[in-house]
Formats: structure tokens, C-alpha cells, sequence
């Protein structure tokens, strides 16, 4: 029996001991600048990414990590017009590039620069280029470099040379220049749109397209490869995006906006002819009220996602949609419409300066605010207030 | 599974086997409902001002400081001024007179002061945050008085027993229990009527539950029981106006009490 005395004490002094836990609550800065007017909201679904600029400053989200630039102690935020502003992001450097204009903005964890581009770009095209991210994230530009027109060839038109620009951004130089003989005749004289496939070759969906290997300063190894369609008017497609499984290439018409919404999708297979269209109203149940899609939300293989603006649910009380998500398979060709409801923090479509969506997530820029919306739920909330609520499901 | 695993170490110690079966060992009983009567023990117990426990964080109180927010965790807490128990204790197994396996159940009905607290000890607001109060940078609410009072408990235990009380047929002077298992709170019963605070909006912090181990000496009739949390959870945070960090245990529990056998 002399054992059994210390079995109480070791009893408690194993359990209590041993089983308490730890966790551990970390202050964080309050995002509170998106509590202003929201300007523009990008986010990048298969990276897990976001950026919000508003008129008090920028958040980047990384998951669930946020990054704050303050415009007040990051001024330039101030001069960016948003509703202009491109933003790419790369996921290999966790960089958001903010491009308006001449203006280059490296916003990222610890990255801050700003540059403003001097260039003097050859004048005939010089508003004829593109931007995208390598695979390792550095900023290209396509553009054209030369203009040649033979003389005795007896024809009106000329040819333009592709020139690629690879990010500098020094004092010096703001692009490396590398001229190359890929040429785009005149009567298809259009922004050089262009992609990154996954081993780095450079897409570019102009007429004909190119698929450049490499390049270095003496030019570039690349295929020609036929484009026709659209009764051989095919010039360039917007926003190309390769699909990586099925190997098609996609873009759009126009680069969608509220005053020219997109109405179909270009699609082709790399190294294919012609370029086929796929005109939404053929395939979409769009409602009576919209005014077509607006924003390219995302892309997900050969599914894209779009924003479709409610024309106004202000003047009339038998609706309560404020906007549709467009989601369009165009490998099978199917496509479906989800509205999104109103709710007491945000009632008229007209109050959605921009928006983006995340999953399942959308998120709402106001002119009061973020808002989130669930696509489960139907819900409406603050980003802010979610964000104080408690997740003690992590 | 560790309770489960301090409770085969128990029996280890107490020299019970599980290797023995009933019908070669006539010395192991097993619970017989048909003779419930030596089968269960009934005890009746009180506290007074020994009791008192906290739920597991239940939210977070934010509190912002040049624009930095940080988070305290909130919880319901009760503190027990004077409480009653009455517990069935089912003897599962009995090994000879000496010791036994036995579900205890005790429920409780305590006077308590029942709140919603924040590490900071403010008491939490459920009442909702609106964008204008957002607006003016207000981030979390404040209740002016204590949310309600009196709690009940309920519990179902493991225990071993050794000596006195371990069996209807032993006679010793001294015993112990020792057990393990889980204990639900519900509380308050009555919300604070003077303020009107609203059950409905303090749903997800009137209930909670825990494991809980428990110590017990007999003595004759008499029995002193130590119950206590087992899965507590620190919580480190920082607060604005001190930076330094704060520590609060929540999940815990604590109950010395003094309960007597009715009958034997």
C-alpha cells in the first residue's frame, strides 16, 4: 500500500502539468484604411493573394498575413490613379507591381519602390505595347522597335519589329532593350498582348503569334505560328492566358471595362488555327438588368470567372441583385450565372467601385468601405468586423 | 485517450488485472443491475467559496492603440459562493472489498456570479458592432454589469476507489477516488434583469464543457473531493497600454468541496 500514497499527488502533477496548452494572441495593425474609399481590389486566386488600394493607402494580403502602406507616409500612393492602374503579381517574388502610365510601383513584404519611366519609346508605336510577369517575376514589356516599309514591294503597308524590354528600373535605364526580327504587319498592327508559359517561353498573341524560347541581344529563337479568324481580322487577343492542361490559348476582344464590357472569349491551341469565339449570350442566362461583364475576376484552367454589372437595383424595389458572377467553361462550353444579393451594408449596385473575388470569397470595394461577401452564405459583411471577430477554428 | 491511459495506469497500480475473468476469479464483480442497491453509492456535497471556473476562450476583445488592435481573448467565468451537489457513483467493477471501478455523476447546483470577461477584465459585449461605430473607431463593447447569476454542472466520471467507499462490504476507516472525465457547465440561469441583457445574445457563451480530474479522501462517511480542470489553455497577449504580455488561463476549473455518503 506504501506505493498508493503518491499516486494522488503524480496523478494531479501528470494531468495539469502536462496537459495545458498555449496560444498565443499577437497584435497586428489595424487595416483601417479600408475603411475609406475603395479604389480598386485585385485579387489572385491561385496564389492566394490581394491587394486593395484605397484613398488612405494600400493592404496586401498574403493569406492570412497583411502588408499596409499608409499613403500618408507613402505619398505616391496618392498620385496613382486607380480606376487606370494595371497590377500584376508575381508569386515567385510575392511582389505586387502597380503600373500606371509611367508609373512602376513595387509593392510587396518588404519591397517598396517607386520609378517613373522617361523613355522615349520609338513614336510610331509607342502606344502599342504590353506588360506581363516572367515565371520569375521580373516586368516585361513588349513593344515594337522598328517600322520597315520596302518600297518596291508596291503594297501600302509595313512591317513592325517586336522589341522585348526587360525591367531595370534604375536611375539610367528604366528597360534593357532586346530587338528582334519577329515582325507584325501594319494592317495587324496591335499591342503586342503576351503571356509566360510554364518553361518561360514568351506567348505572344499577336497576328501571326509567337512562341519565343529565348532571346538575347543578338535576337530571338521563337516559331511563327498562323492566327485567322474572326474574318481574318484576328489582330490580338487581351489578357492572353494559356491553359496549361488542355494547351489553349484564350484572350479577349477588348480589355473589359464598363464602357466597353466583354461579350465573348477568344480561344485557339497554341500552335493552332483559327481563332474560335465564344459569344456569351449564346451560352450565358444573363439576367434582363446587367451591363455585361466588366472585369475579368479569374481564371482556373480553362474556366474563367467574370463581374457582371447590375444595370441598378436603386429605382426599383422587386430586386435585390447587385451584380453577377459570370463563370464560363469554355473547354465544355457551359456557363452559369450567380447573382449576388443585397444586404444591409450594401444595397445598390451602384455603390461597387471595384471588386474581386477569392474562392469563394468576394470581396467589395465602396465608396464607405471593404465589404466581404460569402458565396455560400449569400452573406454580407465588413471586412473589418470579420476581421476583429474571433477564428478559433484555426 | 490520456485519461484513459492514467486510468489503466491506476489499475495497474491498485493491482487489479484485467487478465482474470469473472467466471475463474470470484473475487471480481461487475455491475449487476439487479442489485443495485450494493451496486451504487450516494453522495450529497457542498462548497463554499471554493469553486470557481472559466470556459475556454470564446472570443476576442479588441482594443486599439495607434492603430494597433490587439486582441485579448474573452470567457465566461462563474464563481461559485455556495453550491450543492448530489452524486450517484455506479460501481462498474469491484475487485474483492478492497477497490472499485466506478461511474460517478455528480450534478451541481451552485449560487454563483456568473460574467463574460476579457483578459483585461473587461466585461464583453455581445451586442453587435455597427459600421458607424466602426466608423468612429469603437471596436468592442462594454457591458456595464455582471452578465447573471447561479450555474449548473453536470459530470460524468471514471474513478478508482481503494479503501473506504470502494465497495458496500469494506469497513476501513480511510479510502481514496481518484477520477477522470468530463464536466459540463450551463450558466447563468438567470440573466442580470436590472440591465435586461438578452439570453439569445450571449447563446454561445452560456454553456461550456471540460475535462476534469478529481482527488477524493474518505473518511468514514465523510469525503473531501478536489476537482480539477485538466485541459487548461494559456493565453498570451498584449494589451496597448502596457505592451508587456499578459497571461490568462482559460478552460480551467476548481472545486475543493466536503460531500457525505447517504447509506452505504
Amino acid at each position: 500500500m506504501n506505493k498508493l500514497k503518491f499516486i494522488p499527488a503524480m496523478f494531479l502533477v501528470v494531468l495539469v502539468v502536462g496537459c495545458i496548452r498555449e496560444t498565443t494572441l499577437t497584435p497586428y495593425e489595424l487595416p483601417d484604411l479600408v475603411k475609406s474609399y475603395i479604389r480598386k481590389v485585385e485579387c489572385f486566386n491561385n496564389e492566394d493573394a490581394m491587394m486593395v488600394a484605397s484613398d488612405e493607402g494600400v493592404m496586401l494580403l498574403y493569406g492570412e498575413e497583411q502588408v499596409l502602406y499608409d499613403a500618408n507616409v507613402y505619398d505616391e500612393l496618392f498620385k496613382v490613379e486607380w480606376s487606370e492602374a494595371e497590377v500584376l503579381y508575381s508569386p515567385s517574388t510575392e511582389v505586387f507591381w502597380v503600373i500606371q502610365d509611367s508609373t512602376f510601383i513595387q509593392l510587396g513584404k518588404n519591397t517598396y519602390d517607386v520609378h517613373y519611366d522617361n523613355t522615349q519609346f520609338f513614336a510610331a508605336t509607342q502606344s502599342y505595347f504590353a506588360y506581363a510577369l516572367s515565371t520569375e517575376g521580373k516586368l516585361m514589356r513588349l513593344g515594337y522597335w522598328k517600322e520597315f516599309w520596302d518600297q518596291n514591294s508596291g503594297s501600302f503597308y509595313s512591317d513592325y519589329y517586336i522589341g522585348i524590354y526587360e525591367y531595370l528600373g534604375n536611375n539610367n535605364n528604366t528597360w534593357r532593350e532586346y530587338q528582334t526580327e519577329l515582325k507584325v504587319n501594319s494592317k495587324f498592327l496591335a499591342d503586342p498582348n503576351f503571356t509566360f508559359a510554364d518553361n518561360g517561353d514568351i506567348i505572344i498573341h499577336t497576328n501571326p503569334g509567337f512562341i519565343i524560347s529565348a532571346y538575347t541581344d543578338q535576337g530571338a529563337t521563337a516559331d511563327s505560328v498562323s492566327r485567322s479568324g474572326q474574318g481574318f481580322k484576328f489582330r490580338t487577343a487581351n489578357r492572353p492566358h494559356l491553359a496549361a492542361v488542355s494547351g489553349n490559348l484564350y484572350g479577349m476582344l477588348t480589355e473589359p471595362s464598363l464602357l466597353t464590357p466583354v461579350t465573348s472569349m477568344l480561344s485557339v491551341g497554341l500552335t493552332q488555327d483559327p481563332v474560335v469565339e465564344y459569344v456569351f449570350e449564346d451560352h450565358c442566362p444573363f439576367p434582363t438588368e446587367h451591363q455585361g461583364a466588366i472585369k475579368l475576376l479569374d481564371w482556373n484552367g480553362d474556366v474563367v470567372r467574370f463581374y457582371v454589372r447590375q444595370y441598378t437595383n436603386s429605382l426599383s424595389s422587386n430586386t435585390d441583385v447587385i451584380g453577377h458572377i459570370l463563370e464560363y467553361d469554355l473547354l465544355n462550353d457551359a456557363c452559369s450565372i450567380t447573382s449576388l444579393s443585397s444586404g444591409v451594408l450594401l444595397k445598390w449596385s451602384e455603390s461597387i467601385v471595384d471588386l474581386d473575388i477569392l474562392g469563394n470569397t468576394v470581396f467589395i470595394g465602396t465608396r464607405d468601405g471593404l465589404l466581404i461577401y460569402d458565396l455560400e452564405t449569400d452573406e454580407i459583411n465588413s471586412y473589418l468586423l470579420n476581421l476583429l471577430e474571433v477564428k478559433l477554428d484555426q | 485517450m490520456r485519461v484513459a491511459l492514467v486510468i489503466c495506469i491506476l489499475l495497474g497500480l491498485s493491482g487489479i488485472s484485467f487478465g482474470q475473468e469473472e467466471g475463474s476469479d470470484p473475487r471480481i464483480y461487475f455491475f449487476n443491475p439487479s442489485h443495485l442497491k450494493s451496486s451504487i453509492r450516494q453522495e450529497v456535497g457542498m462548497s463554499i467559496g471554493t469553486h470557481w471556473t472559466k470556459s475556454p476562450m470564446r472570443n476576442i476583445y479588441t482594443s486599439v492603440d495607434d492603430g494597433v488592435a490587439y486582441p485579448e481573448p474573452v470567457f465566461s467565468r462563474a464563481i461559485g459562493i455556495l453550491a450543492g451537489t448530489y452524486e450517484p457513483r455506479l460501481r462498474l467493477i469491484e475487485y474483492k472489498s478492497n477497490a472499485s471501478i466506478s461511474l460517478d455523476i455528480p450534478l451541481t447546483l451552485s449560487f454563483s456570479l456568473v460574467d463574460v470577461l476579457s483578459g483585461s477584465r473587461y466585461k464583453y459585449s455581445a451586442e453587435p458592432l455597427t459600421e458607424q461605430e466602426l466608423a468612429s473607431n469603437i471596436f468592442s463593447k462594454e457591458r456595464d454589469g455582471i452578465l447573471g447569476i447561479c450555474h449548473a454542472e453536470a459530470g460524468a466520471l471514471l474513478s478508482v476507489n481503494i479503501g473506504q467507499g470502494s465497495t458496500i462490504e469494506n469497513t476501513k476507516m480511510v479510502g481514496w477516488t481518484l477520477s477522470a472525465g468530463y464536466n459540463l457547465v450551463r450558466g447563468p440561469l438567470f440573466m442580470n434583469f436590472i440591465e435586461n441583457y438578452d439570453r439569445a445574445d450571449y447563446k454561445k457563451y452560456l454553456g461550456w464543457g471540460t475535462p476534469v480530474a478529481r482527488v477524493g479522501i474518505h473518511a468514514e462517511m465523510v469525503v473531501v473531493y478536489y476537482m480539477l480542470g485538466i485541459a487548461p489553455t494559456r493565453v498570451n497577449y498584449q494589451t496597448g497600454s502596457t505592451f508587456d504580455v499578459q497571461t490568462e488561463m482559460t478552460n480551467t476549473y476548481n472545486r475543493l468541496s466536503l460531500s457525505f455518503r447517504l447509506g452505504r
